[in-house]
């Protein structure tokens, strides 16, 4: 209550100092209207994803237009089927490399087709889930499924526009609702479309038009590690004897975030460009300054130092990490995962 | 069909018991079915106030747990409705975490619909 308090006052004050800023000498010293706080805008953020430059594609900066989703980062088009947009754009990336690229519904709500597709990645650095790439990932959703969803068809591996996903079915008996699941690897990500409905029949329609993908060569559910345009993508490559100069970031402030960070090291062990998937932006001024001191042995490949991208986690491990926040008076930060 | 659809995966109905009580030892290690996972989670720009406390954003709540809902008469943070189908909708927004299980709900056909309001009912 205290910092709503104090935000409230803040606004009170922020706006009663433009009104008198704003009133010329020797006009009419009618105040003018406070502003009002606009609906439907997030002013006051939370930890957000952010770049070192705004020019590199980022796994979260993929757009719907009327015709398809297009993915810079990940290099792949999906084009959308006729009647379906996004209505609702998703969430910011989570501090585990969870994004939510595109969610997709049919235009008209009410009409006959009903459904979702939820188009997702899952950055392989970062995930919780116990698995190594995205046939491994769905492999483990479908063994993990709860009581209340029935397999219909185990993971599979199958093709979809000439490169390799692994495919998982399942249903709710009691509601009706079916899920295909269709995920491969690209960057090291886990790239998923999630297609829900009550009628199988649409969901075959939305695998069927995934055939117009286009897809990057890297793709498929176990490779998918960079190369090409994209620089290669090597898991922990920031430990142990490839670091040839560290110097960590303090944080001073009170959070108890984890701060999950993709990095982009350029053939003489540099640090090129640095992406953090969940931070505040002090949390991200800090460890830019001291990322830009880091310096790596070059990855080398053939006799050839390459660009090479990877993973770095800051703040709080992520299994300890815990969001201090609203309606929580009675449960302080500390205690949250005192509970077993 | 609460589950199914997916209300539960943030509604969690029981994630822990009570400790052991050497008062009333009945009530000890009894499941809390408070239907939250009691994180805090992204709401999107509809829920949004602005309204920043601790380290979570102005789009950012922490689960409201669900036992009693049905006693409720007002329904989301500012009460601002109270109509449960309008709060449940409600949860749909751009940067809400919730919007797919949302469109879940409204791929039900009416009576579904009906099931999981009855159920909140209940509580």
């Amino acid at each position: 209550m205290r910092a709503r308090y104090f935000t409230l006052a803040g606004l009170l004050l922020l706006s009663s100092a433009h009104s008198w800023s704003a009133a010329p000498h020797g006009s009419d010293p009618s105040p003018t209207p406070p502003a009002k706080v606009p609906a439907g805008v997030i002013l006051v953020k939370g930890a957000w994803s952010s770049a070192s430059d705004s020019t590199t594609p980022a796994p979260e900066a993929g757009k719907v237009t009327s015709r398809h989703y297009h993915s810079p980062y990940f290099q792949f088009s999906y084009p959308l089927a006729a009647g379906w947009n996004q209505k609702f754009e998703g969430p910011p990336p989570s501090d585990h490399g969870y994004y939510v690229l595109a969610q997709l519904q049919p235009v008209e709500a009410n009409g006959s087709i009903r459904g979702s597709v939820l188009i997702e990645a899952q950055d392989m650095f970062f995930t919780p889930t116990p698995a190594n790439n995205a046939l491994e990932l769905v492999s483990y959703t479908g063994s993990h499924l709860r009581a209340d969803y029935e397999v219909e068809r185990a993971p599979t591996e199958v093709t979809v526009a000439g490169r390799s996903f692994a495919r998982l079915d399942y249903v709710s008996p009691v509601t009706d609702l079916h899920w295909t699941v269709l995920a491969t690897q690209i960057r090291c990500h886990t790239v998923q479309f999630t297609f829900t409905s009550t009628d199988p029949k649409v969901i075959e329609q939305l695998v069927a038009g995934m055939s117009g993908m286009s897809l990057p060569v890297e793709a498929g559910v176990s490779s998918g590690k960079g190369g090409g345009p994209a620089p290669l993508c090597v898991k922990d490559y920031a430990t142990g004897g490839n670091v040839l100069n560290r110097v960590d970031p303090i944080l001073t402030d009170r959070r108890f975030n984890s701060i999950p960070v993709r990095v982009v090291i350029d053939a003489t062990g540099k640090v090129k460009y640095i992406h953090f998937i969940s931070s505040f932006p002090e949390q991200a001024r800090v460890i830019t300054d001291a990322l830009q001191q880091w310096r790596f042995k070059p990855y080398v490949s053939n006799g050839k130092a390459l660009e090479v991208e990877t993973g770095i986690s800051f703040g709080i491990p992520p299994n300890k990490a815990v969001i201090s926040g609203k309606h929580e008076p009675q449960l302080p930060p500390a205690r949250k995962h005192d509970v077993t | 069909m609460f589950k199914s659809v997916g209300c539960s995966v943030c509604h969690t109905p029981t994630i822990n018991s009570t400790q052991p009580s050497g008062v009333t030892p009945s009530l000890g290690g009894a499941a809390v079915s408070a239907f939250s996972d009691f994180e805090v989670h992204h709401m999107g720009t509809g829920l949004n106030d602005n309204v920043s406390q601790g380290t979570a954003g102005g789009d950012q709540f922490r689960t409201a747990p669900l036992w009693g809902v049905g006693q409720r008469i007002f329904f989301l943070h500012d009460g601002r409705t109270n109509n449960l189908l309008t709060a449940i909708r409600a949860h749909a927004s751009s940067g809400s975490e919730a919007s797919t299980v949302v469109s879940n709900f409204n791929s039900l056909p009416a009576a579904s619909q009906q099931d999981v309001l009855n159920f909140l009912r209940s509580l």
